[in-house]
């Protein structure tokens, strides 16, 4: 465990220094050489614009209808 | 690292200084030029070539002067503690794609062991991430994968895992084990499957990365080991003579927006997962879709979301391997064009810093750049049948003919100026290494000059043809063709003449075609046209005889005079397992019944 990461399942130490000559590479890749499950989120990003310069360009020239009134207004 | 060398005004300064020069370069061309065509009366084709020309001296004068600033200081190290105790847990990330499982492996285990041999407590695990299709490659992975466990005693540090769909290609394999994994680590290394680190490297990364908060990416410059062929060993040679002081220039320039190159880098996982999840990008293949070049983007998105991404080129230690041959290289850069083009949907994605947006410029431009010198070829041959008869007698009744001055010493000078820009550079990286002393580690000052002119020579006769390959890279992506995603050919890449000839007879009859032309509309360009028509026409010979086994002492680099520890360990780990391969088989067939044997612990 260090200062950043949680613990996690699927280290050295939870298996016997014995298992692998028990375990077939199926077993070892199911088992413990499998990724450890510890799951991060990697939202998406957005990386281009919805509509293209041209249209986007376009849509700035139009009237643009006012914005609602916010609460209180 | 720029950052720490000089202030943020001065960082604006510089990149000022070098887009000046290049624009002064370039516009010098394009005055030039027009006063060469002013010589017979400007034509409205005279102002297309001198913009062509001015685009493409542009181009290389950027790079000119990239190198230029390069000579200017010297890689050092950031300020942090060498030795500082490593807190973090990080992950050895190994990406494969149907690669021989014994090389790649064998790898894995050269870094492990060089990482033990540092006696640094460090928990550093490795992750191989397969994205192989072929079930034949993959049932041997498992194999040699357990080998490589069983002699490591890797269990609980070494993880394996197949996807069943890779998708998003290697940006997709990537996220998929940050979304399953990534919380279990700090740090991850990102290599492809035939890079080799050196483990004392690889500790360094995580102490310069601990040791800076807001760095998200720490890139390092990997140098070409391995290369056999004269074509290999000659971007061998370009990648650890030259190429260094080139990455010196850019990262004095790129401040903070450092570049991503895909592999031998360092990524803090929390930082990456927060900024670098990929959308596919809207319509289809090559434009849309999955983001093909996805390390320009993922540096730019870290950028974006304010960590600091950077290039420590003073960091050694860190290598990969190259194409052998012209057709291994084109098709990899097929790939990277199609790449490199998408980005043109990117480059106005919301928020990005203007350098990030500069640098998808810049990838792009390097494709379409021979566009511009074929366009100005081509525009140059055709000249001479749009351009009006000469008038000798402009005066009326003047009995004696004027001859137009000869505008030849321009073009001359304009020839000058444009090779100066390829040569310059090069030249004074070797005067400078030289002078320093860095020339030693190349063969000594001699062998270095030697080296760069046979450098200089033979990318002179495979540019033409390495010219043509990109152009219909660029053509076919805008065309709308999908390149795929091909295996790397990695080993001997050795080239026959028929093979040569079936990949570049295209080349061969533009060629033919092209110098015909010359010499029926613009003989007076004949000349002047040889060094592109002569090596287009021969290219399957030079193919062939690039491709094949340089033994020459020119272009010798330091991996060659002294092998690197690691890639020592890297060469035993395989020999033993090649040899252990051999018996493996040769009892199975002796016993035909058992199958394949395995050594799996």
């Amino acid at each position: 465990m260090t200062a950043h990461t949680p613990h996690i399942p699927a280290l050295a130490s939870d298996y016997p220094p014995s298992a692998p000559a028990a375990l077939s590479a199926e077993d070892l890749i199911s088992g413990p050489c499998a990724l450890p499950i510890a799951p991060m989120a990697m939202p998406v990003q957005v990386i281009e614009h919805r509509q293209g310069v041209l249209r986007r360009l376009l849509a700035s020239l139009y009237p643009q209808a006012a914005p609602a009134p916010g609460p209180g207004h | 690292m720029a950052s720490r060398l000089i202030s943020r005004a001065g960082l604006y300064a510089l990149r000022a200084l070098a887009v000046a020069l290049s624009l002064l370069a370039g516009g010098g061309a394009f005055v030039l030029f027009l006063q060469f065509g002013a010589a017979d009366g400007i034509e409205t084709l005279d102002v297309a070539r001198a913009l062509l020309i001015l685009i493409s001296t542009l181009w290389l004068a950027w790079g000119a002067v990239q190198a230029l600033i390069g000579l200017t200081s010297v890689a050092r190290p950031p300020v942090y503690d060498p030795r500082a105790p490593i807190r973090g847990r990080t992950v050895v990330l190994v990406p494969v794609y149907n690669e021989d499982p014994l090389v790649t492996f064998a790898r894995i285990a050269a870094m492990d062991a060089s990482l033990s041999a540092t006696g640094d407590p460090a928990q550093v695990h490795f992750a191989v991430l397969s994205d192989t299709r072929n079930d034949l490659i993959a049932a041997r992975e498992k194999q040699v994968f357990a080998q490589l466990v069983a002699e490591r005693n890797g269990v609980g540090r070494f993880f394996y895992r197949r996807r069943e769909v890779n998708t998003g290609k290697k940006a997709g394999n990537i996220e998929d084990f940050i979304t399953r994994s990534g919380a279990a680590y700090d740090y991850a290394v990102i290599l492809d499957a035939d890079s080799l680190m050196e483990g004392h490297t690889i500790l360094q990364m995580i102490r310069r990365i601990e040791a800076e908060p807001r760095l998200g990416l720490l890139q390092t410059l990997p140098k070409v080991i391995r290369a056999r062929s004269r074509f290999g060993r000659a971007m061998q040679f370009s990648a650890s003579f030259f190429s260094p002081v080139f990455a010196r220039g850019l990262a004095m320039m790129q401040g903070e927006t450092g570049p991503f190159w895909g592999h031998n880098a360092i990524v803090r996982v929390r930082a990456f997962a927060e900024s670098c999840g990929l959308p596919a990008l809207k319509g289809k293949p090559p434009f849309g879709g999955h983001v093909l070049s996805h390390d320009y983007v993922e540096a730019a998105l870290l950028a974006r979301a304010g960590w600091s991404v950077r290039l420590d080129d003073d960091l050694g230690g860190s290598y990969e391997e190259g194409p052998e041959n012209i057709v291994d290289h084109a098709k990899r850069d097929r790939r990277w064009c199609q790449g490199n083009l998408q980005h043109g949907r990117i480059i106005g994605g919301p928020g990005l810093k203007p350098w990030s947006r500069f640098v998808f410029a810049q990838g792009i431009m390097a494709y379409i750049a021979p566009l511009f010198w074929l366009g100005f070829i081509l525009a140059s041959i055709a000249a001479p049948l749009l351009a009006p008869p000469p008038d000798y007698f402009p005066i009326p009744d003047w009995p004696i003919p004027y001859f137009p001055p000869s505008a030849a010493s321009k073009a001359i000078g304009l020839a000058i100026g444009i090779f100066g820009l390829l040569l310059l550079p090069k030249i004074l990286i070797a005067a400078r290494a030289a002078i320093t002393g860095h020339a030693r580690q190349f063969g000594g000052a001699g062998i270095a000059f030697a080296s760069t002119f046979a450098e200089l020579a033979l990318s002179s006769i495979t540019a033409p043809v390495l010219l043509m390959y990109s152009t219909r890279s660029v053509l076919q992506v805008l065309f709308g063709r999908d390149g795929g995603w091909p295996t790397n050919n990695r080993g001997d890449g050795t080239l026959s003449l028929k093979d040569s000839f079936l990949a570049a007879h295209w080349i061969v009859t533009i060629g033919l075609i092209g110098l015909m032309a010359t010499w029926s509309f613009a003989p007076g360009l004949f000349l002047w046209l040889l060094p592109v028509g002569v090596p287009m026409v021969l290219a399957p010979l030079i193919l062939a005889w690039s491709s094949r086994p340089s033994r020459s002492r020119l272009m010798g680099v330091p991996a060659e005079y002294a092998k690197p520890a690691v890639v020592a360990l890297h060469d035993d780990v395989l020999d033993r397992w090649v040899l252990d391969a051999e018996r493996a088989e040769a009892e199975a067939a002796r016993q035909p019944s058992k199958g394949f044997a395995v050594n799996n612990g």
